[in-house]
């Protein structure tokens, strides 16, 4: 991966806090594009974050994001970077539209520039009205929508967010992800996910960090995570199963059912189709979707985060 | 989406220096502060002492050419100045003073009566003007998790506490070196010609130096309390309890020594018992600032107990405003 195509570089990053271990031996480098960060609770996920600001000082190692190095120059990363955080914050008294001015006065943007702009993100954050009331009235959803419009206030090339659609409804949620999707997209951000809710890694990721008991256990593009070790077709059917499966059977297809009501069927190539739509015609079964299968990011964090804490545990041992 | 609604724009247009960032952080703290009413009234009230200290000056640039006025001002001046060096050098005044003898005294009278408006009424002002600005000003960002908004932008800890410092220091300016300015300016303007200027130039210079010495160590004081907590009303009591308990320990050590001195006509002057009021070490700092109390030797210990609470309050905002990012 050239410079130009990576946004932060760790190498041997490791952190303690006292006796406690809370990053060891970090080394990863995160692409250009939506990254997901996945992890446990406690895996080292927020030390991390702070890190790359240069709000922490890491024990050892060097982390350098976008080209900067965030222990030496940490205002300078923070110039570059959107954040936003998990944790409600506000300043109290102030108005939504006065929230993301000051975010952008901090980040050295004149004062009548900063308004302009706040009002600009607001109405893309979907803000109406509510922009004029004091912040601390504000319902979680659209605290989280003041947060994200902090981070974007000044443009930045890099936004870390943590949790971004926590607390969302699912209309919000959707517009949350849509609003990451056109960031990087349409304008060249980079977005470090920081979540919990994995669907949401999947929904817009294209590369994804998970961390475990303070180590990288896996960083590799969605893509390639996605791909099922033997090629496979997920197919969704309307009908008997009984009889769905007594055909598949009698194809000679090798199967295996999905939650909720879907079926993954081992191979892809077309003679394999072609039974498949074989099967169904003959079990009077209408196929609703048949797709290329793909593992599900629960399957990939679960083995994931298993084999690292297993492992963990055997080394501790 | 609103009609004028573009979606989202990169933004590229010149930054203002990175050296200003802490006005951000100033100037919306001042507006925070403004949308108190009882704010508003206090500096209304800061203007009071302007107009009431004017009248001696009045009539003490009036005795220029009206003698009786001397005796009006002589009159005003009594209570004020007892028990103060001002009274002797009043007492060194005839009733009648010639032009050259009204010259010397002037800028005597003038300091006094500047320390005076700065030591007692706008002094007490201060304490219940920052008693209601500063103890938010942190311990609210504590609670609500500002530091979160601050701190992941490129604000230092110097930058941020410049910044709250910027708000206390700004109304502090406004209830104590603004009215003290104001009324050097009303006593050049009501004095026989703008000359007397060059034998009061020092003056604002005096009043900049004292409101500096009320100013920094009581705003820095006052904010690391706030940093000690996450409860403004415990920051505020903090606060308020630190003026009255000293005003109380000094006024029952002194108490007897006063009743005993005033039993044998004299003026009974405090000695290391004014380290015990933040408002006599204060008073006593500026009192020298503007020519008085010189041969005080508590004088100096008092300057150091003020530079000690300034460096320990330094320190102490130092290690609290960003603790909670790093832990």
């Amino acid at each position: 991966m050239s410079q130009a195509d990576q946004v932060m570089e760790f190498q041997k990053v490791a952190k303690t806090f006292g006796k406690v271990r809370a990053l060891q031996d970090i080394t990863a480098t995160i692409p250009a594009g939506v990254t997901g960060l996945l992890g446990p609770n406690g895996a080292g996920k927020s030390t991390l974050i702070k890190i790359v600001l240069g709000l922490l000082r890491a024990s050892s190692g060097r982390v350098n994001v976008l080209g900067v190095d965030a222990s030496v120059q940490g205002k300078l990363v923070r110039q570059q970077v959107g954040f936003m955080p998990e944790d409600d914050c506000y300043v109290p008294s102030l108005t939504g539209v006065e929230s993301v001015q000051f975010a952008a006065r901090l980040n050295s943007l004149p004062r009548l520039e900063g308004l302009r702009r706040a009002h600009e993100i607001l109405d893309f954050c979907g803000a109406g009205q509510e922009r004029y009331r004091t912040v601390e009235t504000y319902s979680t959803g659209m605290r989280q929508k003041l947060k994200f419009a902090q981070a974007l206030v000044h443009d930045p090339p890099l936004l870390i967010l943590d949790e971004p659609t926590a607390g969302l409804d699912p209309d919000e949620r959707d517009a949350m992800l849509s609003r990451i999707r056109i960031l990087a997209r349409d304008h060249g951000k980079s977005v470090l996910l920081c979540t919990h809710i994995l669907p949401d890694v999947q929904s817009v990721s294209s590369h994804v960090v998970i961390l475990a008991a303070g180590r990288v256990v896996l960083s590799q593009s969605l893509e390639e995570l996605s791909r099922p070790v033997s090629p496979a077709m997920t197919v969704r059917i309307a009908g008997p199963v009984a009889a769905w499966t007594e055909s598949l059977e009698r194809q000679g297809l090798t199967f295996r059912p999905l939650q909720p009501e879907g079926w993954e069927i081992a191979g892809d190539t077309h003679a394999m189709q072609r039974r498949i739509w074989a099967a169904a015609r003959e079990s009077q079964c209408v196929i609703r979707s048949m797709t290329p299968a793909r593992n599900s990011m629960e399957m990939i964090f679960l083995e994931a985060v298993q084999a690292a804490t297993g492992g963990a545990q055997h080394a501790d041992s | 989406m609103p009609i004028h609604s573009t979606g989202y724009r990169p933004w590229n247009e010149t930054r203002v220096a990175p050296s200003r960032r802490w006005l951000a952080i100033t100037t919306t703290g001042v507006q925070r502060a403004w949308k108190s009413l009882w704010l508003k009234r206090l500096l209304l009230a800061a203007l009071f002492p302007l107009v009431f200290f004017s009248i001696p000056i009045f009539f003490f640039e009036q005795s220029g050419r009206d003698p009786q006025s001397w005796t009006m001002f002589e009159r005003a001046m009594r209570g004020m100045t007892r028990g103060t060096p001002m009274a002797s050098i009043l007492d060194g005044v005839p009733s009648d003073p010639t032009p050259e003898q009204f010259q010397t005294v002037r800028h005597s009278v003038w300091s006094f009566l500047l320390l005076t408006m700065l030591r007692n009424t706008q002094a007490f002002l201060m304490v219940i003007l920052v008693g209601i600005v500063a103890p938010p000003l942190i311990s609210q960002d504590l609670r609500t998790r500002a530091y979160l908004i601050y701190f992941s932008r490129p604000i230092d800890r110097w930058e941020y506490i410049l910044g709250k410092f910027g708000v206390v220091a700004f109304f502090l300016l406004l209830i104590s070196t603004g009215p003290a300015l104001l009324l050097y300016l009303v006593g050049l303007l009501l004095s026989p010609s703008l000359s007397v200027f060059w034998m009061t130039w020092d003056l604002p210079l005096r009043i900049l130096v004292a409101s500096a010495c009320l100013i920094i160590p009581t705003t820095l004081g006052a904010l690391a309390i706030s940093s000690m907590t996450l409860e403004s009303r415990y920051a505020a009591f903090s606060w308020f309890a630190i003026w009255l308990m000293g005003h109380v320990a000094y006024s029952s050590l002194t108490a007897i020594p006063t009743f005993q001195a005033q039993s044998r006509r004299e003026v009974y002057q405090p000695g290391w018992e004014l380290l015990t009021s933040p408002y006599q070490i204060l008073g006593a700092v500026q009192s020298y600032v503007f020519g008085f109390q010189q041969s005080n030797q508590w004088v100096w210990p008092a300057i150091l107990l003020l530079l000690a609470i300034t460096v320990g309050s330094l320190i102490l905002l130092f290690r609290r405003v960003a603790a909670p990012m790093r832990a």
